[in-house]
């Protein structure tokens, strides 16, 4: 997918979900859209979500119970679906957290210059 | 809410789920195309541009939708539906795909249900792999049950077992007021049930062993059967009191359903249980017998629950050392024998006579041979109508390839349709195996003992059924998706499918698959012929005249507490009294029925001097027979007299001898006047006052053994059987013959009214069962035969129309041309009926015990066979051959 602008760099696989459950958690309930601007605002559009990615992970989450979904009217004729963190979220969160955090300092110590 | 239950709302509103994601892009995209309208875009540039980066929307919906891991699922209901319709297109096909699969299917189920009950089920008892069944082995390698002291020595004896039981299955009288029953009974030890581990479903057990008096209380525990055959279940039996043989004994529980004793031999499965130190009262035929202290009566059954911790192994080493500590007690009965050694098995094992294991696994190992023959029968030709469907839509998987089907969903889908063939198939074999058990069920004892299962449908059954009928559409479905997965695109798509290498390849093929049918159908309709000349020979063997004249029925009156002397005055009326009906030839009272199953044995001394040799002790043959008994079965008199109203108690002892046994003894001499003893009567010397015709006793396998006959009167037989030569229907006597014995008393049963033809019948219902089933599968094999060789014939003449017609406007004459079709399923059929003789050679081997005065290398039978499956294949491809007689060369040239 072409990005517009200076480069933006793909979310490494896997992260995606931890980033959204941190935006909601962040910023509260939002919808879609609003998950994948905030994190391309957050990241000083340095990360670009993917909307063929940021659907399909929702569902993902979904499934897990990590967020729950619920229709908010937006307007007179639109709905909007807005997503929440449940407490099984924030569990996952805080382990995806330090785990990745275990993950980048470990290759933080592997490419120091000594 | 877990997450399976997510998943599966996701499932059940899965159109909600599409409805809301495509509601969630579109307000995506809205919104995006507002911001790009903020960056001053123009309306138009700014929707087309959230488009672009959105990206393809129809990919997001189908990732999201997988996330949810219902897409195999998806595609099966797609196969599903489009296997349905398939089917249902084309009615005819599949009814006879169904109708064939339900066949093929259904006798596999019922010869499961058997194997099943026979075989497999496990014991009705809490921990059964704990259970050991006790016998002996002789030294001279005979297998018999136990007595009542071995069985309470080993008892009293041993530390390998929790705690042992023995019981004995007896016929018991049920008084009841009116006419008596004869049910089966058992007499138990009285921790019979609570060693076994069970719970009563009303009152209470007998106390335990050790309770002291308890066990001599006349009690009765009723099986569930019998509980609700007779009292509805109710409760309110347990305290009344039954009246069994000459005792009255008290209700005390019932036990669980299901329940029918431990093994399935032994006469009919037990109604109800009595203590064992009660015999006197429940049998009064052994009311002067001390069974319980008598080492010789190895009648009882005897099993144990091993103790936690001991193995099998140890159980059996234990026994042995104690049965040699009981050898010189054994010896009081025992003359000469030396010894005998426990022999141990599974209780499950154990479930009828173990020295009849192997015959019972053979039999049932042949009939699921022999089904097993016609699923793959019924296979092969649902595979061959499937090729044959699969040619006529190459086309549509040509295209359905091109438009980009894998490989793999083509076979995934060809699967499908055979699956849901033989799964509807299977569905409609569980009714095809009902009737099936029950027509199996029909032929008295067909295991040759007496076996009582209930082959009902149970877990195991449908769960056999359920892999048979998927094992099977995989089989059959195999080939035509292997076939139709290699069609050759272009080929197929080009009109002229004449010259496609696939097709060609699927003739091929289903030649080989009529060949294997032909070749099976010569095997089963083989397997018949054989089965058929045994039922003919052992018919053959039955010496007497009309048998299906005369009726016999069974009278047991020491069950109802006659003593010798009053049986023989009630014999001699009753004889008189029947003698005088209406439509009675004559009537005779005999102790074992010709060709029924049993023999008696006895030892006779022949002394020196009425002998070529000198004094012998020999074994022979005995019977015991009121006068008139030989006219009556039209046994033909060969020298000297019958019996007569004289020859009473009192009178000189005689005999009537067979021919084998006058050969034996008085070779070349009148046997007449000659003189041997019984060893069972105090000088019971008898003379020799008539020959008869040999004849076989115990049934048609036996050799004509030495025999003789002795007179009722001079013989206190306890059991007869009475029989009765018609002039009519036998059958019609029935009620007049029960009205006799009821007018001389009128609560004595007379049962199992047979003619003596039903009884030779039933002597060999193995082999007739094994007969009419081969017959049967046989035929059908032959039938889908010939609708392969006619499918296969018919496919290559619309193959071959044009090659036809060229020949035809070269010369070649409408028969020629017939002859050549003919030719070529000739050579299929003679290729199928060689293996198929093959393959019966070598099988016949294997079967050779269960026949009878045939081999499988008869001529008869291989020419019977050849010439009925030669002309059913030339009828089968003679409407084809006619067809292509009748090609005009002009249209066929035409032709595409």
């Amino acid at each position: 997918m072409l990005s517009a602008g200076k480069s933006k760099t793909e979310i490494p696989p896997g992260t995606l979900e931890m980033l959204i459950l941190k935006t909601l958690k962040r910023f509260g309930a939002m919808h879609g859209y609003g998950i994948a601007k905030s994190i391309q605002q957050t990241s000083d559009e340095v990360l670009r979500v993917e909307e063929g990615s940021l659907y399909p992970a929702l569902q993902r989450i979904l499934i897990k119970g990590w967020v729950t979904a619920e229709w908010v009217q937006a307007g007179s004729k639109r709905r909007m679906r807005v997503y929440h963190l449940t407490p099984a979220g924030r569990k996952q969160l805080a382990a995806e957290i330090s785990e990745y955090r275990r993950v980048s300092q470990a290759i933080e110590r592997v490419i120091e210059p000594a | 809410m877990s997450e399976l239950w997510r998943r599966l709302r996701m499932l059940l509103s899965r159109e909600r789920f599409e409805r809301e994601l495509e509601e969630e892009i579109q307000s995506h995209l809205e919104m995006q195309t507002g911001d790009n309208q903020e960056h001053g875009m123009a309306p138009e540039e700014a929707r087309y541009a959230a488009r672009r980066q959105f990206g393809n929307a129809a990919l997001l919906k189908e990732v999201s939708a997988d996330a949810w891991g219902w897409r195999w699922f998806e595609a099966l209901a797609q196969d599903l539906r489009y296997a349905l319709r398939t089917l249902r297109r084309r009615p005819g096909f599949t009814a006879i795909a169904i109708l064939s699969l339900a066949l093929g299917i259904g006798v596999n189920i019922a010869i499961f249900s058997f194997i099943n009950g026979v075989l497999l089920r496990p014991l009705p008892v809490p921990e059964a792999e704990r259970m050991v069944s006790i016998y002996h082995r002789s030294s001279k390698g005979w297998l018999s049950s136990s007595s009542y002291p071995d069985y309470t020595f080993y008892r009293n004896h041993n530390d390998v077992f929790t705690g042992m039981l023995a019981y004995l299955r007896v016929p018991m009288l049920l008084r009841t007021g009116e006419v008596d029953e004869k049910l089966s009974g058992e007499l138990v030890s009285s921790d019979y049930f609570s060693l076994l581990g069970l719970k009563p479903v009303a009152g209470r057990w007998f106390g335990g062993e050790r309770g002291g008096s308890a066990q001599e209380q006349p009690l009765v525990i009723l099986s569930y059967d019998f509980w609700q055959r007779r009292y509805g279940h109710d409760s309110a039996v347990i305290g009344r009191s039954l009246r069994i043989g000459a005792g009255s004994f008290t209700v005390s529980g019932v036990a669980p359903p299901g329940f029918h004793g431990l093994v399935l031999d032994w006469g009919d499965p037990p109604e109800f249980w009595v203590p064992m130190r009660m015999y006197r009262q429940a049998v009064p035929a052994f009311r002067d017998m001390d069974i319980l202290n008598y080492w010789g009566m190895q009648s009882f059954l005897v099993a144990g629950r091993l103790r936690p911790g001991v193995s099998f192994d140890q159980a059996q080493a234990a026994l042995a050392v104690l049965s040699s500590r009981a050898a010189p007690l054994r010896q009081s009965a025992f003359r000469e024998r030396s010894g005998f050694t426990p022999e141990l098995y599974p209780a499950r094992r154990a479930r009828f006579w173990p020295a009849y294991r192997g015959s019972v696994t053979g039999f049932l190992a042949l009939l699921a041979a022999s089904v097993g023959l016609i699923l793959l029968i019924a296979c092969l030709n649902l595979a061959n109508l499937l090729l044959a469907r699969t040619s006529q839509r190459r086309k549509e998987i040509a295209i359905r390839m091109s438009i980009g089907s894998g490989r793999g969903r083509l076979i995934r889908q060809f699967l499908t349709e055979s699956l849901v063939l033989s799964l509807l198939g299977g569905a409609a074999g569980l009714l095809v195996a009902r009737w099936t058990a029950a027509y199996l069920t029909s032929f008295h004892r067909p295991f040759k003992i007496s076996l009582t299962f209930d082959g009902g449908m149970d877990v195991p059954v449908l769960t056999f059924a359920l892999l048979l009928s998927v094992a099977t559409g995989v089989l059959f479905g195999m080939i035509p998706a292997a076939q139709a997965s290699g069609v050759n695109m272009t080929a197929a798509l080009k009109a002229d499918s004449l010259k496609v290498a696939a097709g060609l390849r699927g003739i091929a093929l289903r030649d080989a698959l009529v060949i294997a049918q032909v070749a099976l159908s010569a095997l089963l309709l083989a397997g018949a012929g054989l089965f058929l000349r045994t039922v003919e020979n052992a018919r053959a063997e039955d010496v007497t005249l009309d048998p299906g004249k005369v009726l016999v029925a069974n009278l047991d009156p020491t069950l109802s507490g006659y003593d010798a002397q009053r049986r023989q005055v009630f014999y001699s009326q009753l004889l008189d009294r029947v003698k005088a009906l209406p439509g009675v030839a004559g009537a005779a009272l005999i102790e074992l029925v010709p060709l029924g199953g049993f023999r008696g044995g006895t030892e006779i001394i022949v002394p020196a001097g009425e002998n070529r040799g000198g004094s012998t002790r020999v074994q022979v043959d005995y019977n015991a027979a009121s006068p008139g008994y030989f006219e009556t079965v039209g046994l033909p008199l060969v020298r000297g007299r019958a019996f007569t109203e004289h020859d009473r108690k009192g009178a000189p002892g005689v005999a009537v001898i067979n021919e084998v046994m006058a050969g034996r003894f008085w070779p070349g001499l009148d046997p007449s006047g000659r003189r041997f003893s019984l060893t069972w009567r105090e000088g019971g010397e008898v003379e020799v006052v008539g020959v008869v015709r040999d004849g076989k006793f115990r049934n048609f396998r036996d050799s004509h053994r030495p025999c003789f006959y002795v007179p009722l009167a001079q013989h206190g037989s306890s059991r007869m059987s009475l029989e009765v030569r018609s002039t009519g229907d036998p059958m019609n006597l029935v009620a007049a013959i029960r009205g006799e014995v009821r007018a001389l008393d009128a609560a004595m049963p007379v049962t199992d009214f047979l003619t003596l033809q039903s009884i030779r019948e039933q002597g060999m219902s193995q082999e007739r069962l094994i007969a009419s089933l081969l017959t049967g599968f046989g035929v059908l094999a032959l039938v889908l035969a010939a609708i392969g060789v006619y499918g296969v014939t018919s496919f290559s003449v619309i193959q071959r129309t044009r090659e036809i017609g060229i020949r035809m406007a070269l010369g070649a004459k409408a028969g020629q041309v017939a002859g050549t079709v003919l030719r070529r399923s000739a050579a299929l059929a003679l290729s199928g009926l060689a293996i198929g003789w093959l393959g019966a050679l070598a099988l016949g081997r294997l079967i050779a015990g269960l026949l009878y005065g045939v081999s499988a290398a008869d001529p008869a039978i291989f020419a019977i066979i050849s010439s009925v499956l030669l002309a059913v294949a030339m009828l089968a491809a003679y409407f084809p051959a006619r067809r292509a007689a009748s090609v005009d060369p002009m249209t066929a040239l035409r032709y595409e």
